[in-house]
């Protein structure tokens, strides 16, 4: 029996129908319910539908053996799994925005307001530049527009939101997409499994 | 229903094991100094550490047993020192944000490590999974494949370094490709190290040691028997600084984490300024939760006794179920939150 931890969204629509096209198929998913967990006893699949930023704990934890998530949540949460495909999909960019007119000044810490905490901290270490972390949790465009912050760290798509609200790309830190991880210790346990999902979807791959 | 938890009979079972081949019990004490920890940073998975000052020095509640024993290294020049131990160490959990006692026990050997003393410390750790499980597989590599690979490639800078065994304990072919791209690796070269991702050994002179003494390793391992509970597996990195030759890591089928992990580390006993060999590992006891063994009762038999009932009856009733191995609770009410198996009265 597979375990799958599906992110509720577009992002676990996809997933799903990558998986029932390699056999994994659950029609029950598909329905109008309220249920999270859909078990096809036939095809050896257990889904549960989890919280887009749940699904690295799910895995890492081993309530699922697999999962899919985007690389900002991934490394964000820094969770210990294998990160075996790169889908292709769900493409952005974790970037550093501010007003446009924006100068840094180094003679003080660097205010930056995120969700991203941990991302933010590394890639300021890596640079050397002391920062100040404003932890928000949605609309981190409105920031530095309100004097909350000088940057903000967020993903940044087709960087319409951004324009809109007077903000530019200072800085790109990392490109990201949607990853297949899987849990350290049912890689082991399931791996003629896994290498063949991992085989059959990293094709799909253009 | 068996009378002892299941945590505690694989605690006995793993002492009888390493008594048995002949490891001497070490008792650790609750403190060390502060600096031991604070020279040695790298070795520990966290710098945060629980302190207390204690007339003027700083002490901290220790977060690793192993180097509590390298410490005295210098003692063991001459003969090889086996050692046990079943200790609380007390680490920062960065997901939880609290500390957290964490239940280990493990083996360490100091002195000289010849190939069979390798070969009895893996097998002591196959024997120790299996004590937990018969679901179990033990994957283990060698620090000097992924040095190996650096010499010949000339790659030296930390970042590029780190990066690169980011990428393959991460098992991410994509993320490693990236990092070689960076710095220009050749197609040839590129296929080395996605090789390692299966499990096949680089056929360069750098790491031909390596590889021989892992063959080796595999093949005396095989011939004890052990052939579908071991794997190679080169995503197994540990600090470089420290490690010196085979490394392992442990794993139960229904236990998510690494259930035991260990290596030779030769070069952290060197930082203290022995030159003796020293391998170990360490199991982690506190991930058994993992392992459900809710049973439906908590106890077989209930013995309801009354005002009158005399207590030497009561308890000589209660020692004779124990005496048929059953376990008793005696009360003078039937508790509501107890769940038994029968129920009997005096």
């Amino acid at each position: 029996m597979l375990n799958v931890a599906l992110p509720k969204g577009r992002l676990g629509d996809k997933v799903y129908s990558l998986l029932a096209s390699i056999g994994y198929e659950c029609k029950e998913i598909l329905e109008d319910t309220r249920k999270l967990i859909f078990i096809n006893e036939e095809n050896g699949v257990k889904y549960f539908l989890v919280k887009p930023s749940d699904v690295a704990i799910y895995v890492e934890n081993g309530a699922a053996d697999i999962g899919v998530v985007g690389k900002d949540i991934l490394l964000e949460s820094e969770s210990d799994v294998y990160e075996l495909l790169d889908l292709g999909f769900g493409k952005c960019r974790m970037c550093v925005a501010a007003k446009d007119d924006f100068r840094d000044n180094t003679s003080r810490p660097l205010r930056v307001a995120t969700k991203f905490t941990n991302i933010a901290k590394n890639y300021y270490d890596s640079i050397n530049r002391e920062i100040e972390i404003v932890k928000l949790n949605g609309s981190v465009e409105l920031a530095p527009i309100l004097g909350l912050s000088d940057v903000i760290v967020d993903i940044v798509e087709t960087g319409k939101t951004l324009v809109e609200n007077g903000l530019s790309v200072k800085e790109e830190i990392v490109p990201i997409s949607a990853r297949l991880i899987v849990n350290k210790s049912s890689y082991f346990f399931k791996s003629d499994e896994i290498d063949k999902i991992v085989t059959e979807l990293g094709g799909d791959k253009k | 229903m068996k009378t002892m938890r299941k945590e505690d009979r694989i605690i006995n079972g793993l002492k009888e094991l390493f008594d048995q081949n002949g490891y001497r019990y070490y008792k650790m004490r609750k403190f060390e100094e502060y600096s031991l920890y604070m020279e040695n940073k790298n070795f520990l998975s966290s710098d945060r550490i629980i302190t207390f000052n204690h007339s003027g020095k700083l002490l901290a509640l220790k977060p690793d047993v192993t180097l509590s024993i390298v410490k005295n290294a210098k003692a063991y020049i001459g003969n090889t020192e086996k050692l046990y131990y079943h200790e609380g160490v007390y680490r920062y959990d960065r997901k939880s944000h609290e500390y957290k006692e964490i239940n280990q026990i493990g083996l360490e050997v100091m002195g000289k490590i010849d190939i069979t003393t390798d070969c009895e410390i893996l097998s002591l750790a196959l024997k120790a999974l299996n004590k937990i499980s018969d679901k179990y597989m033990l994957c283990i590599s060698n620090t000097g494949i992924i040095s190996g690979l650096f010499s010949h490639f000339e790659i030296q800078s930390l970042d590029i370094k780190n990066r690169i065994i980011h990428s393959i304990k991460e098992k991410s072919k994509h993320t490693l490709e990236a990092v070689l791209d960076e710095i220009s690796i050749s197609e040839e070269g590129k296929k080395m190290f996605f090789d390692l991702l299966i499990g096949r050994f680089p056929q360069i002179e750098e790491t031909k040691s390596a590889a021989d003494v892992l063959y080796n390793t595999l093949d005396f391992m095989y011939e004890l028997g052990y052939k579908d509970k071991i794997k190679l597996d080169f995503s197994i990195i540990n600090d470089l600084d420290y490690y010196n030759g085979t490394v392992f890591n442990g794993f139960i089928d229904g236990i998510p984490k690494v259930i035991l992990s260990g290596g030779r580390y030769d070069g952290l006993v060197e930082k203290f300024g022995a030159k003796v060999d020293a391998e170990g590992f360490a199991i982690y006891l506190d991930d058994l939760l993992y392992l459900d063994e809710s049973s439906e009762y908590d106890v077989d038999v209930l013995l309801v006794y009354d005002e009158n009932a005399s207590p030497v009856e009561v308890l000589k009733k209660a020692e004779k179920i124990i005496s048929t191995g059953e376990s008793v609770r005696m009360d003078s009410r039937v508790p509501s939150d107890i769940k038994f198996k029968r129920k009997e009265t005096l």
